[in-house]
């Protein structure tokens, strides 16, 4: 069994896991980063970064992905999402982006139509 | 250069399900950008947008070249075609694509194939809910 230390920082904060896998995963994982990143500094960090966020997707993702806000009441709407949240709504693209730049006129916002198509159009 | 969006929830007749999306910018007659969100998908040949949505960014509808598209439920929609520049997240097409605007209204906006594909691999990964757009422009 090999002790693996995983380090995950970004510019808020910084953790120190410490945990213990199979010499042969390990392995096997070092040769995959080697292959595609490269063995350089930080690239065993970034990996492992990739590999738990792409189990915690794998499990978890049906229940609640991100922090996206619940729209489904502007079901057939236009929404204005800023800052994940929604700050606009109306029948249309126009309306919406009048609403949400009332105040700013240089706002910038995302739109979005709330489907409620199962197929598309 | 890849950009990762994650797929939204979507309420469907079979219950709560997830679409895949792209966040896509277009240039505005105004010399800005505008984003919406746009249902990634293979199967439309063009990109769709609504017909207010064509105002939204400061063009006139009726300047497009008109075609009329097929449809899967075997109808037909007008549309309006407009060549704009546009960026999928940070990543800008090296030239205009082709929009095209429906003259009534549709009820989901499509990131469709034409101009757009063939810059990029696309990837559905449904088991982790993400798109992932793999640029090959260079």
């Amino acid at each position: 069994m090999h002790n693996f230390i995983c380090t995950h920082h970004d510019i808020y904060s910084m953790t120190r896991m410490n945990v213990v896998i199979d010499d042969r995963l390990e392995e096997r994982f070092r040769k995959a980063i080697a292959d595609t990143k490269g063995l350089r500094k930080g690239n065993i960090s970034e990996a492992l970064e990739e590999a738990i966020d792409l189990w915690i997707r794998s499990r978890v993702s049906l229940v609640s992905l991100s922090d996206e806000p619940n729209i489904e009441q502007y079901r057939g709407k236009y929404v204005a999402i800023e800052n994940n949240k929604v700050v606009a709504s109306g029948t249309n693209s126009i309306e919406t982006l009048a609403e949400a730049r009332k105040e700013n006129p240089n706002r910038k916002v995302l739109l979005k139509l709330v489907s409620d198509s199962d197929i598309g159009l | 250069m890849n950009i990762d969006f994650d797929w939204k929830r979507s309420n469907s007749v079979f219950g709560l399900s997830y679409k895949p999306v792209a966040y896509v910018s277009f240039e505005t007659s105004r010399d800005d950008w505008q984003e919406f969100q746009l249902t990634v998908d293979s199967g439309a040949i063009v990109t769709l947008l609504n017909p207010e949505d064509c105002l939204s960014l400061g063009y006139n509808l009726e300047d497009g070249d008109k075609k009329i598209l097929n449809v899967a439920d075997n109808t037909e929609l007008a549309v309006r075609i407009h060549k704009i520049r546009i960026k999928i997240g940070d990543i800008m097409l090296p030239n205009r694509v082709r929009v095209a605007f429906a003259e009534r209204p549709i009820r989901d906006l499509l990131l469709g194939r034409l101009d757009i594909f063939d810059h990029f691999e696309i990837c559905l990964k449904q088991q982790i809910l993400q798109t992932s757009i793999i640029s090959r422009i260079r």
